[in-house]
């Protein structure tokens, strides 16, 4: 992957990229906490603590974004992650790609 | 063939090396700016995920760990802006502009065209070249090549493939390429068409002479595919449906979104941000198979007015609509109307249809042993 760089959008890129990665930090440990929640570890009072700080995270991370107007690259950002993921999971479990490996 | 390669590697020496030195030289020290900017970068980067990724991450964890802390997102951000205004700018000195022309001019002239490549259209089954009076993409004169009962669409191009300059170009040239497809297809009937930029070349002899030889090699494979093709053509049908409508039916169909619903409504407001979330991921996965089950409607529906159907990939829908299916379509001539029909029912049924053609049948070609 190439970065195109000029001093303008330096700052909407990087700013875009950074909370991006906190967007999906964010989200694995909601993940996380739902899973806790199914299996039945979590007390009724753990599971409204939990949820208030995701929640507060989750509200925090919205506000920079408007704040900062970069939801649009964000956005993007986490577009281009979920494509390339989707092609990493592609080559692995499609039978026909590793047969263009091959080739 | 030999002679010409000769001739090339001798305007190369020609150049001289001064010319040659002063692009190596340029071309490391782009390099070295660059990659001292990739390091200022990697830098701020670092900063900044400390200082936002780690607190945030921190009051998270220790929320998990029972201890009271309150995310303090905010008062870092000016941190965070002051690091940014760190990263120093991207300064480019000048070049020597007449050096770099001179050494571009001197590549420009070693690509200049021979007619050592053939660009292919398509085939059609037509025994004897036809003169077409065509032009093809830029302008270049279409011509017919025949072979073995067959009949290639082609046009006298270099040997390397077509790069545009810009999306405009782009876009002329291949409307240029239908534009070729759609008149021949006049003239000739059935066409079986090739993609844009398929070129043949060959090192040691005429990309006519391989071309003819493809075409007799593989006249009966040919033959039958565009037997196949005949009275046919393609369209491309995309279906969607409202998001929301398919959520609705989602909840209706499963009692057990509907308790999960329930029980939101009771929960104080932390818990109930996770429980909602669950309830979205819930229906997330009813979402996918309803969309399933609707898809195999439409397939069903569809698939009796088509002489062949492929399952394209699904796209990502317009915004609030899920796309249900994404359709290559071969239909022949007389049973477009009833295929019509059976959109609009479909559409009846608040689906969204989307429906373009006739297209030459480039989903239908299948793969071809091309000639190497």
């Amino acid at each position: 992957m190439t970065l195109e760089i000029d001093s303008d959008n330096l700052k909407h890129g990087l700013l875009g990229l950074v909370i991006a990665l906190l967007e999906i930090v964010k989200d694995a440990l909601k993940l996380q906490a739902l899973a806790r929640m199914d299996d039945g570890s979590l007390e009724e009072n753990e599971i409204e603590r939990l949820g208030r700080a995701l929640f507060d995270l989750d509200q925090a991370i919205e506000d920079m974004k408007l704040e900062q107007g970069v939801t649009e690259s964000v956005k993007s950002v986490r577009d281009g992650l979920d494509r390339i993921v989707d092609d990493v999971v592609d080559r692995i479990l499609n039978p026909k790609r590793w047969a263009e490996e091959v080739d | 063939m030999n002679f010409r390669a000769d001739d090339g590697t001798k305007k190369e020496s020609d150049l001289g090396a001064p010319a040659m030195k002063a692009l190596v030289h340029l071309l490391v020290k782009a390099e070295l700016e660059r990659m001292g900017l990739e390091k200022a970068l990697r830098i701020a980067v670092r900063e900044i995920v400390q200082v936002i990724v780690q607190d945030a991450v921190h009051s998270v964890l220790n929320e998990m760990a029972g201890v009271k802390a309150r995310p303090n997102l905010t008062v870092q951000q000016s941190d965070l802006m002051a690091t940014l205004n760190e990263v120093s700018p991207v300064v480019l000195e000048p070049v020597d502009h007449t050096l770099l022309a001179k050494v571009l001019e001197t590549q420009a002239q070693q690509a200049a065209p021979e007619p050592a490549g053939l660009y292919i259209y398509g085939i059609t089954a037509e025994k004897a070249g036809i003169e077409l009076e065509i032009n093809g993409i830029a302008g270049c004169r279409v011509y017919t090549l025949a072979a073995a009962g067959l009949c290639a669409v082609v046009h006298d191009c270099a040997a390397e493939p077509y790069r545009p300059d810009n999306d405009e170009q782009s876009k002329e040239w291949i409307f240029d390429h239908q534009d070729v497809l759609d008149r021949a297809k006049e003239k000739l009937d059935t066409i079986l068409p090739f993609g844009f930029n398929t070129i043949i070349q060959a090192a040691d002899r005429p990309p006519q002479a391989v071309l003819q030889e493809w075409l007799s090699q593989e006249s009966k494979q040919l033959l039958s595919l565009l037997e196949r093709l005949k009275d046919n053509e393609e369209y491309a049908v995309k279906i969607q449906a409202p998001e929301e409508a398919l959520k609705q039916a989602a909840l209706r169909e499963d009692t057990h979104l509907l308790e999960l619903q329930r029980e939101l409504e009771g929960k104080p407001e932390g818990a109930r941000y996770l429980y909602r979330e669950k309830l979205e991921q819930a229906v997330k996965e009813a979402l996918e198979d309803i969309v399933e089950v609707n898809f195999r409607k439409v397939y069903q529906a569809l698939r009796p007015f088509c002489s062949d159907i492929q399952v394209e990939k699904i796209k990502k829908g317009s915004p609030g609509a899920r796309m249900i299916a994404n359709l290559s379509c071969l239909v022949k001539k007389n049973r477009l109307p009833e295929l019509g029909e059976a959109l609009a029912r479909i559409q009846h049924d608040g689906f969204t249809v989307d429906f373009t053609g006739p297209w030459p049948p480039y989903s239908f070609v299948g793969q071809l042993a091309m000639p190497t």
